[in-house]
This record gives C-alpha cells, structure tokens and sequence, in this order.
C-alpha cells in the first residue's frame, strides 16, 4: 500500500472533513490562557500513542512491558497546559452509537493491515516506514483509558464521562457555559453543535512531517460556528447535512466523488439533504442518513457533571507513574511544580513575586 | 562561631513554630547583632520576616556574619521536649556542620542535629502602598478566622474608617464578623480608602493561630487586592511579620 492510501486513512478517520469550508484564527496556545477547555479524551489519547514512540515505531513501554505513551502524554500536555493557565476537562467517549460499526469495523480493519506493513517494514529495516505504519496500528485498550482517568484523578485535573460520544458531550458542556471550547482534532464537535473549537491543543509546537525528515510549528487553531454559518451563508441544520454528504463516523465514505464545496452548493440549492438526495442517484449510504443527522442534532449527552480543578496530589502521581510505571522522578517532579504554579493562578491565587517590583 | 542561650524555651519553641508554618528548611542569617529569617513557602505566596536581636537571648555570641539552614521541624522534636523552667542552648560547630542543641533543667541533655545547606536567595520586600492599618488583638483575630473557616476556605477583609469586617462566602453558608473601631478587640484603625482583599483562610489560620503563641497584639496593613501585611508585636525585642498574597478572582 502506498503512503497516499495510508495518510488518506489517516485524514478519513479525523471524522467528517469539514476542512475548505471552515475559516479559522491561528493563535498561541498561551493565548488560551484562563479558558476552560473540553477536550476530546480519547482523539488526544491516539495522538499521544501515535506521536509518542521511539524513531522505529516501538510505542513506550514500563519494564513489565505495558505502553505508557499516553500517560507520559496526558502528563506533560496537561501540565503544560495548566502552567499556562488554561482550564482542561477531559471528556471520555461511553458507548459509541450503533450507527457507529461501520467506521469502528474500518478502523480496526485498517489498524490489523497497517500492523502488518509494519512488521514488515522493520524486517526490511525501513525504520522512517516503520514507524510511519506503527503510528496507524495505535489502538486504545480499556486499561489505557483507566490509566488515563487514575493520572487526571491525582492531577487533580476534572474529566466527564460521556453516556456516547465524547465530542458530543464536549460540544454539550460548552454550549451550557460551562467551557470556553471544544478541543479536538476532527470537525465533528461542530456538527454536534459546539460554539466553539479549538484545534491542534494537544499536538501544538514542532512536529515531524510524516514519513519525511521535516518539522513544522503546529499551532492552535480556533473555530467558530457562527462565523462558519455566516460565511457559508446556511443554518447549522444545513451544515450538519453537508458533513453527512461529505461524510462522518457514521458513514466515513460519504458520497462519492462529492467533497465539500459541492456538498455546500448541493445543501444551499435545495436546502436539505433530503431535497438534494433525488438529485443525487449514486448516493449510498451504510444506515439510514435521516438517522445519522438525529445523533448530530439530539446526542445522548448527561448534565450529571462536576468540573473542578484541585491541587495536584504529587506524591500520588509520583507513586503511581514512578514507582508503577518507571517515568523518570526528576521530570515528573519538574512538571507538577510548573503545573502547581498553574493551578494558583486558575484560583485566583497570586504570588508574593508579583510585589517584588 | 556561634552560640546562643535562651532562658525562656517556650517563647524559641513557639517562634521556631511559627516559622514551620511556612518553611521545612529555614537559612537564618546571623550576624554579630541579630538573628534574622526571610523565607517564603513554597508556593510563594507567603513569607516569613523574623528577627531577633541579640538582646532577645541571655547569652549570644557571633564572631562573623554567617548563615545556617535547618530542618525546623527537627529542631522542633527537640524543642518539644524542653519543659518550663529549662533553658536552651543552640551552637554551631562549624567544623563538622552540626548544631548542638543543649537543654538544661534539672539535668542536662545535649542532642546533635545536622545543618544542610544555604539558601542563597535573597527574598525581597513587598512594594505595596498600604491604605489600611488596624491594630487588632491576636486573641480577637483568632476568633473572626476560626469563625470564617466554619463556612469557607477564603475570606474577605474589608475596612473603612468605622469597622473591619471578614466576610466568608461558602458554598451553602456565609459568615460576616464585623470588629468595630473602640471595641475590646479592635485597638486602632485608619483606612485611607476603603480596602478590601481576599485570603487563604488555611494560610492565615496557620499563621494567626501559630503567632499569636508569641503575640497578643497584632497591626494589619492592607489595600484592595493587594498582600496583607501582620506584624506581631513582640513582648522582648524583635520582630515576626507575615506577608500572604492575595487571591483575586477575576485573575
């Protein structure tokens, strides 16, 4: 398989690819500082076990052989955060909608032919390729997801479990106020109605190009839903029936041959999919579309949250990633302090160093 | 070469407390006139200002200005055992870098601690202008925060010219403790403005709670969203002020 197929996956599995159509502001991420943000857990868990493994691909690992990528992502990501004063709440995805199979059996079919490329790749010893083919084998484990909610528990860093989809509840928490965005890196938080996304949180600073020995400055980007709406001239009902053309996790093909912008036009002419689809005579779709756009407009979401954000437990992090999970002691200990300076100031608290002059 | 005695251990046992408040490892300076502290805590949002001069102590003797860090809390295992009419005696042997602690009483007990390294750090003094000063009891302070820890874990100071008042604000009940100026507890006050800032209330019972052992009388000097400043007067020479940042909510 060549590369263009694999990082075609790659751009398929980021959910519906809302990209042309989406006018966003680049910004630092200490710009972010004082928002709460509502991150997608596990779409930052895959980019941790992707992203966090050695030049052949091999993910990290403790001695008694289990991976630790995601937490030593979560942990370093989540204090940096915090030390620039910026409010994370983690959003765990429950059980996923029914509709969801199709994309879930693509996914794991993918993710069982990239392990072979893989294997085969380092038996040849193509270690750039390797590694670019392990990156798609990552596969989040139940025990990675508790590992994951036990780090924020003792970081003192709020997380909500989602009845289904986590970008839902996310989109859910901040459209109540209770967070100033979504984070993700799919566009889908916009189809469940999210006011606001920001992208790139959990990834942004110097990152390796894929398959080549290049790095580019990743950045946050923000998006707007209104400034979306407006600018395509729809409702965000329409938007939602673009996304399903162009394709989501619950029908990853979409229509073939239709990308984005006739999707738009399409929606804009007639102005639901339902008027458009007689137009439209090789459209196939894997489950009924009128019920995909139900799980857009009326996700399964809860109130039945807490978000608050505590002092960091450090010898209980210390236990756990150190003495359980061999993480260096020196590095944590240097990431709790940047991070405990954080969570003063998320209290409003101040340091006397303010009045030094 | 250092060396001091104190006759009074309970007043060196409530002062080494009160400084435990905020530091595990205290560096005093000494020189020929003083003993002196400043430190904050860890998080930095509160320091320690102590002195004692040499006058404080029955014997005192120091050769060259010198530093010399210990583990307070250590000191203070030993400090607890001293009963009322024993005295203490701390000295320095700079050869092996040990403090000997001496108790005498009825019978002598000599312990040796280790002394750790130096802080270098030089902690500045506050700028703030203050528009506030309130001259108030330790035993009339100690009630308004226990009053306010009651329902929160912060509190509101404000004064004008007539009252100052703590206001705690919780999550299900509120406290207001009004001091007003001429009252028993209240011995002076003058507000330049109207001031008001909020605290830590587990920093200021602490450091309330802890110094009012060595204090009855203590001056409080604050402004709007500024560090609080209390000064604890002390009965001999020398000097315990505490500086606590303030948290402002809208940060």
């Amino acid at each position: 398989m060549s590369r263009l197929v694999l990082l075609h996956w790659a751009r398929k599995s980021l959910g519906v690819n809302l990209r042309d159509l989406v006018p966003k502001i680049t910004v630092k991420l200490e710009d972010l500082n004082g928002k709460s943000i509502a991150i997608d857990a596990y779409n930052a868990l895959y980019q941790f076990l992707a992203i966090i493994r050695q030049p052949d691909g091999t993910p990290l690992k403790d001695s008694s052989g289990r991976i630790t990528s995601h937490l030593s992502g979560l942990l370093y990501r989540t204090s940096n955060l915090v030390e620039l004063g910026i409010k994370p709440i983690y959003v765990f995805d429950g059980v996923p909608p029914t509709l969801k199979e199709v994309e879930i059996k693509r996914r794991v079919k993918a993710k069982e032919e990239a392990l072979i490329k893989y294997e085969q790749a380092l038996k040849e010893g193509k270690i750039e390729e390797a590694r670019m083919y392990a990156q798609a084998t990552s596969r989040l484990k139940d025990y990675m997801a508790d590992d994951s909610k036990h780090l924020l528990d003792l970081m003192g860093v709020p997380w909500i479990q989602a009845p289904s989809e986590g970008e839902a509840q996310a989109a859910h928490i901040v459209k109540r106020g209770d967070a100033d965005y979504c984070a993700s890196q799919d566009y889908d938080s916009l189809l469940f109605g999210a006011p606001k996304l920001v992208r790139n949180v959990t990834i942004s600073g110097r990152r390796k190009l894929p398959g080549k020995n290049v790095y580019i400055e990743v950045e946050p980007e923000i998006v707007e839903l209104e400034q979306i709406l407006k600018e395509c001239g729809i409702t965000y009902e329409q938007l939602v029936d673009v996304g399903i053309l162009v394709g989501t996790d619950f029908n990853p093909e979409g229509v073939k041959g239709l990308g984005p912008k006739t999707a738009l036009k399409l929606i804009k002419e007639h102005g639901s999919l339902e008027n458009a689809l007689p137009y439209l005579k090789d459209a196939e779709f894997p489950v009924d579309p009128k019920k995909i756009r139900e799980i857009f407009l009326n996700p399964k979401v809860t109130d039945n949250y807490r978000i608050e954000w505590k002092e960091p437990d450090v010898e209980g992090v210390i236990n756990f990633i150190c003495r359980e999970r061999d993480f260096s002691e020196d590095r944590v200990r240097k990431a709790l302090e940047k991070m405990q300076k954080g969570t003063l100031k998320l209290k409003g608290k101040t340091t006397l160093e303010k009045w030094f002059g | 070469m250092f060396k001091l005695k104190v006759s009074d251990a309970k007043l060196l046992r409530d002062m080494a407390t009160a400084i435990s408040i905020l530091v595990d490892e205290a560096t005093f300076q000494i020189t020929p006139e003083s003993l002196k502290l400043r430190a904050m805590d860890p998080s930095r949002v509160a320091m320690v200002d102590f002195e004692w001069p040499k006058t404080v102590f029955e014997e005192y003797m120091c050769n060259q200005p010198t530093k010399m860090c210990i583990n307070i809390s250590e000191l203070l295992k030993l400090l607890r055992r001293v009963g009322k009419d024993e005295a203490v005696e701390l000295a320095l042997d700079e050869k092996t870098g040990r403090l000997q602690v001496k108790i005498t009483g009825k019978y002598t007990r000599n312990f040796t601690m280790p002394t750790l390294e130096a802080s270098e750090e030089e902690v500045p003094t506050p700028k703030i202008t203050f528009n506030v000063r309130a001259k108030a009891t330790t035993e009339g302070l100690r009630q308004a925060i226990e009053d306010a820890e009651l329902v929160s874990d912060h509190v509101r100071i404000e004064a004008d010219n007539e009252k100052l008042v703590f206001q705690a604000t919780g999550d299900l009940m509120g406290a207001t403790i009004e001091i007003k100026k001429g009252s028993d507890a209240l011995l002076d006050l003058e507000a330049k403005e109207t001031s008001k800032a909020t605290f830590s209330l587990s920093y200021l019972s602490e450091i309330i709670k802890a110094a009012s052992a060595t204090s009855d009388i203590a001056t409080l000097e604050f402004s709007s969203d500024m560090p609080i400043k209390i000064d604890f007067q002390q009965s001999k020479d020398g000097k315990l002020t505490f500086y606590l940042a303030p948290r402002i909510e809208t940060a």
